[in-house]
């Protein structure tokens, strides 16, 4: 019994839905605002739908179903998501047309699909999934939360196979007013390279889709094992320390081969994120990946993509050209991720 | 299978009482929330009631102490939190695991609206610190920090069964030994976003609504928060010595059909009471009271009911729809109506429908009509459903 991560579908600001990334590397993003490279939508749901869905539910939804192929397992019997702001352009859009016709001549279409749990919805509706469905909504511990989700399920012996996935979405409105709040780096040089080196203030927005087909008992599909995944809130970074040498010395770990921490290029927030590295002693094999697919509420999703398509092979792919890891053997890795001091969260993957 | 999941207190605002013994008043009064809309500022007021909290924002933040400009989902959030949390030391309870998790579907969508009323016109206008409410984790950490808990925190969205799906995460937290103590529910307060929204869907009723009744046409919308604290068996014995009830079951389903609506026969419905019988190891005959989420529309009525059938048919436990009294609070409403199931329990109550006439046609299901006393109440089902086919269904027991 454990929890199996047996496939996986990302789609990011990078060419990762269509695994080109493996071969061509990461591309340099240039700006403070890094959105998806979409797939051809038809390939995966049926035009008549497609046409009724905003941007964010397409890409969940297709995210989940290559996730799915991914594993070869079309029959999940949970599904768990995670959205820090869930369905903003419907949101926006029956907001705006509200206020704009003084609550008048307003049409259900985007009312119904702002709602949290769309994208949840529209899985179980396509996969045919009566069971288990929930959808998880707090700011940067979103997806880590519905992954945790997902494990107790699998311990409990409630579910077999488990869609599990983090999802937010880039809109005008919501960029302009976390810009406003001063969240992006204005910077005209900024890009995906530098991002991390500047040591200013503010960051660059991002946005992605990435689901895991998770299960209880290994299959030959199998990528990764998630040993550990929890989040702490309102805690001192000294008790996140304290937890995150409990779980070495549980599984046996002096020091993870790799760790990929939530680095978003803010001064104030990568410091906090060195001072954790430090302490724990991971500096020499820290890496990041917001710089890759930018800063948004469930980015830690992408960062666990990126920790199993190294775990599959056991080693960085060339390509990948990241810090901290040159060609050596890769058998387990330590996610950290922290919003705004508040929240951590911890994520322990090994190779299966 | 892992430690019994106790309910050791309770906290509640809603329409009809800004505590707990306030609402057991209103039952024992017969005093529905439903009327005319007083607070909320939107050009349906005179067209629909409304089931508000009968507060102003300015008198609920000067009740409990709190900035006025907060969003009046914290306010409500932060009134039903601090009464579930008043009787334990809080320093004593941070010397145990402890998880504070809530729900909502609106965040702090009341100040979002005001927000755009700028916004639309010149988006370098609006004052922003009226959108930093928006999110939905914003209540949930505002008031974790202002009642000093911390540990493990999060949110849960699943539309009207948000608060539900929250208190059986933190039953399944305490149950496989994760954490000893967890504050777990949920709120809502009113906006004109869903008074629009569900005004569009046109399944909102022009007056009291009457659920369970064949002549019923909608719900009442209403706001509101309230939370449980739920406890270990170990942690139980040290803090509260007077239990209300357990948890023995839980299950949540997808019925798997309709963005916004269930199927007629309501599958998602049947699975989540099966499932939660299953778990609890009780028979349909054990069940005293079915709390219904019961919203009065056509379709989650028709759904809930033939589900309800196709379970307990023909020996139907007591039952009825509180959302006649308080409204349907929508990501509240599953923690509001647990504070009811875990009421009839531990003081052997049955809740009635405000209103009752005429059965649905075809059905067989009749919800009870007045306030029961001293009535022996050994297991209660409690259902909460929601757009995107969300079902989850709760039993509270007898210790």
């Amino acid at each position: 019994m454990g929890a199996f991560i047996n496939g996986a579908g990302t789609i990011s600001p990078q060419s990762t839905h269509n695994n080109e990334v493996l071969k061509n590397g990461f591309m340099t993003l240039a700006g403070n605002r890094f959105s998806c490279i979409e797939p051809d939508y038809s390939q995966f749901i049926d035009v008549k739908q497609i046409r009724r869905m905003s941007r964010i539910i397409k890409m969940g939804v297709v995210a989940a179903q290559m996730a799915s192929r991914d594993a070869e397992i079309d029959n999940p019997d949970a599904i768990i998501v995670g959205t820090a702001f869930g369905c903003l352009e419907d949101t926006n859009s029956f907001l705006s047309k509200l206020v704009q016709y003084k609550e008048d001549m307003l049409s259900p279409t985007a009312f119904i699909h702002s709602t949290h749990n769309t994208i949840a919805a529209q899985v179980a509706i396509i996969f045919r999934c009566h069971g288990y469905n929930s959808t998880y909504v707090h700011k940067g511990i979103s997806f880590e939360s519905a992954l945790m989700d997902a494990v107790l399920l699998l311990e409990e012996g409630a579910s077999k196979n488990v869609l599990v996935g983090g999802v937010d979405e880039i809109t005008e409105t919501g960029f302009n007013i976390m810009n406003r709040l001063g969240l992006y780096k204005d910077d005209e040089k900024i890009n995906s390279d530098n991002l991390l080196h500047l040591k200013t203030k503010g960051t660059v927005a991002g946005e992605g889709a990435t689901f895991f087909s998770v299960s209880d008992t290994r299959t030959n599909k199998s990528i990764a094992e998630i040993k550990y995944v929890r989040t702490f809130s309102f805690n001192t970074l000294d008790e996140v320390i304290t937890e995150t040498k409990k779980i070495f010395s549980e599984n046996s770990i002096i020091k993870p081969d790799m760790l990929i921490a939530g680095f978003n290029g803010d001064e104030k927030d990568d410091k906090l994120t060195n001072e954790f590295i430090n302490k724990i002693g991971c500096s020499d094999i820290a890496t990041g990946y917001k710089h890759l697919c930018g800063e948004y509420g469930t980015a830690s999703a992408f960062g666990l993509w990126m920790a199993t398509t190294i775990l599959k092979e056991k080693r960085v792919p060339v390509a990948f050209k990241l810090d901290g890891a040159s060609g050596k053997i890769i058998e387990n890795i330590l996610l950290y991720n922290h919003h705004g001091d508040i929240h951590h969260s911890l994520i322990l993957v090994t190779s299966c | 299978m892992g430690t019994s999941v106790y309910v050791a207190h309770v906290g509640i605002i809603s329409p009809i009482g800004n505590n707990l013994a306030e609402n057991l008043q209103a039952f024992e009064e017969h005093r529905s929330g439903v009327d005319r809309a007083q607070f909320l500022k939107t050009r349906h007021d005179a067209e629909f009631p409304l089931a508000e909290v009968k507060f102003t924002n300015e008198e609920l933040a000067n009740k409990y102490d709190l900035d006025i400009g907060l969003s009046r989902t914290i306010l409500l959030s932060y009134a039903a939190a601090a009464e579930a949390l008043a009787p334990f030391d809080r320093k004593q309870i941070n010397e145990f695991r402890t998880g504070f998790i809530s729900a909502s579907t609106v965040g702090g969508m009341d100040k979002t609206e005001s927000f755009f009323e700028e916004y639309i016109n010149d988006s370098q206008s609006g004052d922003l610190k009226l959108v930093m409410h928006h999110d939905c984790g914003k209540p949930t950490d505002y008031v974790c920090n202002k009642l000093g808990l911390k540990g493990f925190v999060t949110t849960i969205s699943t539309a009207c069964s948000s608060s539900a799906n929250a208190i059986m995460l933190g039953a399944r937290m305490i149950k496989s030994g994760q954490l000893d103590i967890v504050v777990a529910g949920g709120v809502d307060a009113l906006t004109r976003f869903t008074l629009n929204g569900f005004n569009t869907l046109m399944i909102v009723d022009r007056e009291q609504s009457r659920p369970l009744d064949q002549t019923r046409v909608g719900l009442n919308l209403g706001e509101g928060a309230a939370y449980v604290v739920l406890m270990s068996e170990h942690a139980a014995k040290v803090f509260a010595p007077n239990i209300l009830c357990k948890i023995s079951g839980y299950c949540n389903t997808n019925d798997s059909f309709h963005q916004t609506a269930l199927s007629d026969d309501g599958k998602g419905p049947f699975l989540a009471m099966q499932g939660a019988l299953q778990m609890s190891g009780l028979l349909p005959s054990d069940i005293s009271y079915i709390n219904m989420h019961g919203t009065g529309t056509q379709n989650n009525d028709q759904a809930e009911g033939k589900a309800v059938e196709k379970i307990f048919h023909p020996n139907y436990p007591k039952l009825s729809s509180t959302k006649s009294f308080t409204g349907h609070t929508l990501g509240a409403s599953g923690a509001i109506e647990a504070v009811f199931s875990s009421m009839a329990i531990n003081k052997g109550l049955i809740f009635p429908n405000f209103t009752f006439n005429q059965p649905i046609d075809g059905l067989h299901i009749k919800p009870e009509t007045t306030f029961q006393k001293n009535v022996s109440v050994n297991h209660v089902l409690s259902n909460s459903f929601g757009f995107g086919g969300n079902c989850t269904s709760l039993i509270f027991s007898k210790i």
